[in-house]
Order: C-alpha cells, then sequence, then structure tokens
C-alpha cells in the first residue's frame, strides 16, 4: 500500500501516480507494479461527431450547382464568361465566410479571417476592375480593412481573455460605434465630403449603453436585481 | 451452460397494453435540454466476485426486460410531447470504457436509453434521466444482477421491492407517474442567485474523469454525529468548504465572493406509498454565502442541517413538483406544439438548471444485499455524467460498510476533490483513491 505524500490518500493498486495532485508514487519497500486489471479499460469511447470536412465537401458540391448553371447560362449568350463571375466570385466569398470557419474550428479563427480576407478584397478588386471603377483603392479596401480589424479585436479578445459577459458586451457596442465612425469618414474622405454626421448618432447610444454595462458589471447588487427581475 | 429463460405466468394486474408511455413530469425537461454533445446521463455499477460473462449478462438482460417495460423504451417525437415507445428487443450488451457516461446518442444502441457494459468483474449501466432515477436504476441494476447470479450460479435470491420477481407481471403502480399521483394544489417555486461556478480547463468533450475514494462508512457516520448531522449533510458541508477553497484563491475581495451551493437530490419515494421506477425525486440547493465572513465546519454543517428540515420537507418538496405539474396542465402550454415548447424549455432550463449550483451531490444511501446475494457481490459504485455549469459533480453510495463517493469532472483540475479528500484527512478519516487515469 502506497500513500501520496502530498495529499495523505492511500493510492489504490492501479495508480501510478495520486489522481488528485499527479504526484508520481516511490515507495522502496514497495515499488509500483503494473496491476493484472484496471478499474477502466483504457479504451475511449468517442461518440459520434458531425464530419466537418464532410460538410465543407457537401457544401462546396452544393455551391457548384449554381456556379455550373450561371456559367453554362454565361457561355450560351456567346461572349464568354462576363456576369457569372459575379455570382462565382460571391459564392466563394460565402464559403470562405461561412464554411471555411466551420471547418478550420475555433481555435484557427486567425487564419479563417485572412482567408475571408484575401477573398473579399479579390472579389471586389475583380469587380472594380470589369466596372472601371475607382472606388476599391479609397472606398471598398478600406471599409473591408476598418470592418476586418474590428472583427478581429472582438474576436482576439474573446478568446484571449477571461472578460466577464457584460464588459464582452460593452467592447460589442464601443466597436460597433467606432466601426460606424470609421466607415463614414472613409465615405466622406472618398465623396470628399465634410464633416461626419450619422455615425455621430450612432456612437454616442453606443458608447453610452457600453458605460451602463461596465458600470452592472461593477456593481454586485445592479447585477443581482436585473437577475432577479428578470428571472422566469 | 444451458441459458434459463423465464416463461411468464399469466397476469395478475396487467399493466395498460399499450406499446407507448407518456414522459413522466420530470423527464419532460432531458429531451428538450438535450443536445448532440450531451445528454443527462448517470451510472450504476457493481463488481462480482468473478469475472462476469457477458453471454450470461445478456440472458438476464432478457429475463429483466418483461418485468421493467418503462426501460426497454425508445424516445420518439409527438406533435405536442415526446413519449416512449416500447422496443421489443434488448440492447447488446458493451464493453465498458475508460470515459464512462459519454453522451448518449439515441440513434444508436437500437435507440435504448440505457446501457449495459462489463469490464473484468463490474456490471454497469449507465440511463439516460428519461427513464428513471437514481432508486429506479438501483432497483433494475439489482434485479439484473439477481438474474445474472441465479443464471451462472442458480443462486436463489429472495425478491422483493428492491429485487424484483421476474417471474411476476409489471404492475402498474411500477409505471405511474407519481409526480401527478401526488402533486397538491398550490406550487412553490423561489429565485435563486447564480452559485459560484468551479473554474477550470475543459476537458476533450468525450472525456469525464473519475475519481472514487473509499473510505469507513462509521468513521464519516462518527464524524457526523459529532457535529449533530446526517453522513450526506456532514459530506455535503465539506464540500461547500471545499469549493469554497477555490473561490478563496481567485478572488480576495470578500464582498465580491458569491454563494456556494450545492444540489442535493431527494428521493421523494420515502414520503409517498409509490412503487414507481420512474423518475420521482426532486432537489435541494443547500450552501453559504461566504460574503458573510468564513465559515467553519461546525457551521456549515448546521447551516445544512436545518436548511434541509425546511426545505427537504415533505410539503415544500410537494409544492415544488405541484408548481412543475401545474405548469404541465396549463392548457395553452399544453396546447402548443412540440417545436415550439423544445426552445422554450431548453432556454428555461439553461436559464435555471446548474446554474444556481456549484455542484451536485447525489447519496444513494447504503445498499444492503440478501446474503444469498451478497456474497457474489464485493461493491457499488454510483457516477453522475456532467452538466454544463457544474462542472464537478458527485455521487456516494455505501456498500458493505464502505463509503463509494465517486467525483465525476469534466476539467483538467483537481482542486475541488483534492481540497475535499485532503480535509477528511486531515479528519483522521482514511480514504482511499482510485481513478479512471490513463494506464
Amino acid at each position: 500500500m502506497s500513500y501520496c505524500v502530498n495529499c495523505g490518500v492511500e493510492l489504490a493498486e492501479s495508480e501510478k501516480r495520486c489522481p488528485l495532485c499527479n504526484t508520481i508514487v516511490i515507495n522502496r519497500t514497495n515499488p509500483w507494479k503494473e496491476p493484472e486489471s484496471f478499474p477502466y479499460p483504457s479504451a475511449v469511447e468517442k461518440p459520434a461527431s458531425l464530419d466537418k470536412r464532410f460538410i465543407a465537401v457537401i457544401a462546396a458540391l452544393i455551391a457548384l450547382i449554381p456556379i455550373a448553371t450561371c456559367l453554362i447560362i454565361d457561355l450560351l449568350s456567346g461572349s464568354g464568361i462576363t456576369w457569372s463571375f459575379y455570382v462565382i466570385g460571391g459564392i466563394i466569398c460565402a464559403y470562405t465566410l461561412g464554411v471555411v470557419p466551420v471547418l478550420l474550428g475555433k481555435n484557427r479563427y486567425i487564419i479563417s479571417m485572412i482567408l475571408a480576407f484575401l477573398a473579399i478584397s479579390f472579389y471586389l478588386t475583380y469587380i472594380n476592375h470589369t466596372t472601371d471603377g475607382h472606388w476599391f483603392s479609397n472606398l471598398g479596401f478600406p471599409i473591408v480593412v476598418c470592418v476586418f480589424v474590428v472583427v478581429f479585436i472582438f474576436l482576439f479578445t474573446n478568446h484571449v481573455s477571461k472578460m466577464a459577459k457584460l464588459y464582452k458586451a460593452a467592447l460589442f457596442f464601443s466597436l460597433i460605434g467606432l466601426l460606424c465612425m470609421g466607415i463614414e469618414i472613409i465615405i466622406r474622405r472618398y465623396l470628399d465630403q465634410g464633416a461626419i454626421t450619422w455615425s455621430l448618432v450612432v456612437l454616442p447610444p453606443c458608447a453610452i449603453f457600453a458605460i451602463i454595462l461596465i458600470v452592472c458589471e461593477r456593481k454586485q447588487k445592479i447585477k443581482d436585481e436585473i437577475r432577479k427581475k428578470l428571472y422566469f | 451452460m444451458a441459458i434459463k429463460i423465464y416463461k411468464l405466468p399469466a397476469p395478475k394486474k396487467p399493466v395498460p397494453d399499450s406499446n407507448w408511455l407518456k414522459l413522466d413530469n420530470a423527464a419532460k425537461i432531458y429531451p428538450a435540454a438535450m443536445s448532440r454533445k450531451w445528454t443527462a446521463i448517470f451510472r450504476l455499477s457493481c463488481e462480482l466476485t468473478e469475472e462476469v460473462d457477458p453471454r450470461i449478462l445478456s440472458a438476464a438482460l432478457s429475463n429483466v426486460r418483461p418485468r421493467f417495460p418503462s426501460f426497454f423504451q425508445k424516445l420518439k417525437k409527438g406533435f405536442f410531447w415526446y413519449y416512449l415507445e416500447r422496443i421489443n428487443d434488448i440492447p447488446d450488451i458493451q464493453k465498458d470504457v475508460a470515459n464512462p457516461c459519454v453522451h448518449m446518442d439515441l440513434r444508436e444502441n437500437k435507440g435504448f436509453m440505457f446501457r449495459v457494459r462489463y469490464h473484468n468483474k463490474r456490471i454497469a449501466v449507465e440511463f439516460f434521466h428519461v427513464l428513471t432515477d437514481g432508486t429506479g436504476g438501483m432497483r433494475f441494476l439489482k434485479t439484473l444482477v439477481a438474474e445474472y447470479l441465479w443464471l451462472k450460479y442458480n443462486a436463489q435470491i429472495p425478491r422483493d421491492d428492491e429485487i424484483l420477481d421476474c417471474r411476476e407481471s409489471p404492475s402498474a403502480e411500477e409505471l405511474e407517474d407519481s409526480f401527478l399521483k401526488h402533486s397538491g394544489l398550490v406550487g412553490y417555486t423561489k429565485a435563486e442567485s447564480t452559485a459560484y461556478h468551479i473554474p477550470g480547463t475543459l476537458e476533450d468533450e468525450e472525456y469525464l474523469h473519475i475519481i472514487t475514494g473509499m473510505m469507513p462508512v462509521s468513521a464519516i457516520r462518527e464524524k457526523a454525529h459529532e457535529l449533530g448531522v446526517t453522513i450526506t449533510e456532514f459530506l455535503c458541508a465539506v464540500m461547500l468548504l471545499s469549493i469554497h477553497d477555490i473561490q478563496k484563491l481567485e478572488e480576495s475581495d470578500q464582498r465580491r465572493f458569491k454563494p456556494v451551493k450545492i444540489s442535493i437530490p431527494v428521493n421523494l419515494r420515502k414520503f409517498y406509498p409509490t412503487k414507481t421506477l420512474r423518475n420521482f425525486s426532486s432537489y435541494v440547493n443547500p450552501g453559504i454565502d461566504p460574503k458573510f465572513g468564513d465559515y467553519s465546519l461546525r457551521e456549515a454543517a448546521q447551516l445544512i442541517h436545518h436548511f434541509m428540515g425546511i426545505e427537504a420537507s415533505e410539503k415544500v418538496l410537494n409544492a415544488k413538483f405541484s408548481d412543475n405539474v401545474n405548469k404541465e396542465k396549463i392548457r395553452i402550454l399544453r396546447a402548443a406544439p412540440l417545436f415550439i415548447k423544445n426552445p422554450i424549455m431548453r432556454l428555461a432550463f439553461r436559464k435555471g438548471g446548474d446554474r444556481t449550483t456549484s455542484s451536485t451531490f447525489s447519496n444513494l444511501g447504503n445498499v444492503v444485499l440478501p446474503p444469498e446475494m451478497e456474497k457474489y457481490v464485493t461493491r457499488f459504485d454510483f457516477i453522475l455524467g456532467p452538466l454544463s455549469f457544474t462542472k464537478v459533480k458527485c455521487a456516494a453510495v455505501s456498500y458493505r460498510g464502505t463509503l463509494y463517493l465517486n467525483f465525476s469532472r469534466k476539467i483538467k483540475e483537481t482542486a475541488y476533490e483534492r481540497n475535499f479528500f485532503t480535509r477528511l484527512v486531515r479528519m483522521g478519516v482514511h480514504v482511499l483513491v482510485e481513478s479512471n487515469q490513463p494506464h
């Protein structure tokens, strides 16, 4: 019989190390020997889970239907690939935004975001190019960057820190306000217009709401009262 | 060896001849609350003196089937409620695994909501809570083992309400929804504050760590009697303080301490004359509020003792489950289709559920077997499956003077169990520990 020097409990014959503190059993008079049988077998049952790769393949196959249909109709019209590329590009963007993150999982959200960013940027570049537009570098791209920076800050904070839920909500509202302001600045610079207007209507309510949430999180009594009143 | 299969005599008091059953009042929440990754599961097991023969175990299960019709069912969706539909088969006997109480996929195992497993000398049954509670599950396990021993050793084991006679027909009483039968007119519910939740790094979703502590019942009883409380109350007090030890390390400001509460299931059969094998238990949530200062073990134990005296009384428990029954009877709720009820019930479970407790402690009490059976059975275990907020749970059962405490946890850290067992060791209780950690 061996006892854990840290916890003081006797360890069953099956235990090579203390299951409570992970201390290895060192008993010179009675060294650990593998018992004939363990209390539990070594096989771990893994419940059947949805195969993400399978889902991605199915989603890709389903996406092929409108791609192929549009491509055929566009080619049959006789002037090569014209409008169908917009559909194809849109579907690829939707795929990178919706399916790829599921496939890569929560922990690889940075890769998912980079892929989505590249897909959307290339798509907008193409539209800008084919329509002889001059809006991509001054309008489209800055807005895309702005949105992705905000989403990245939110996801990164959620992933890294153990922030309270109300703080997270406060961050969300603050970012929404700032995003609106950023988008309006970009639009106004592109249109060569003056001072910002509508984003100032969005920002104060978002900021006030964020402050309220921060105060609620810091005041236990308010939190309890809200819980009590909203209990059902 | 030829396997003996019973031929049932003509039933004396037949159960209604129907191949389906309504879910009992407590069971209704579980199908709505279950998800792709979680089902409410608990496990009961016992160890025999010799290796288990799966062929004989399968035959024993066949013998048990006619006596426990409410167990051999599959869950089906009706338009308004879920219901149970009889399966004229038995589940396959499975080899045990390292991770008990793993999520039950109801499309597998022929649709059965329990699984029978074996490992060396152990027979284990894992139940989805829709079928039964701990007491009903224990009767099933004891009857199954009695049948097994009869088939293997021709052991003549006397039958009663605990070990059912498989040669008798089931009675309607055993299948009744005792909540409906015994509910009163007035319901009672109270809002509870959110409790402290044990922090930790979540383990892989399929893995459940088990640490079993074995200790003499006499030593625990002595400690409990010193404080003037029951064994359950004493252990609950030690658990509360062990959880609060973790909170103290995490939060230095006493004013921000959250209440530490433990959910204790209460068997309602001790208050009402019922033979039901289905769910018939309620719960109480005793706890301490450490905002008001440090609690000694005696203070915590006395607090729980008096709390239980009020909350675990027949009248209060009746009002509590009557409230659920009354809700079930509201016409507008009953008339709502299942696809509307389901999300509402799921939300109610998540908003209430285990949010208000820090952990669960279920004590099935002392298992007593007739001498003809006891000589073949060396040990019993009771394990609770995981829940969403309470990441560590504990279940206990006593047998032949030993208390078997099984902690099941979804996190990597062992702070709670370590605090608990070291507290007992410091009190002079001898604790033997085993686990399911990888070999």
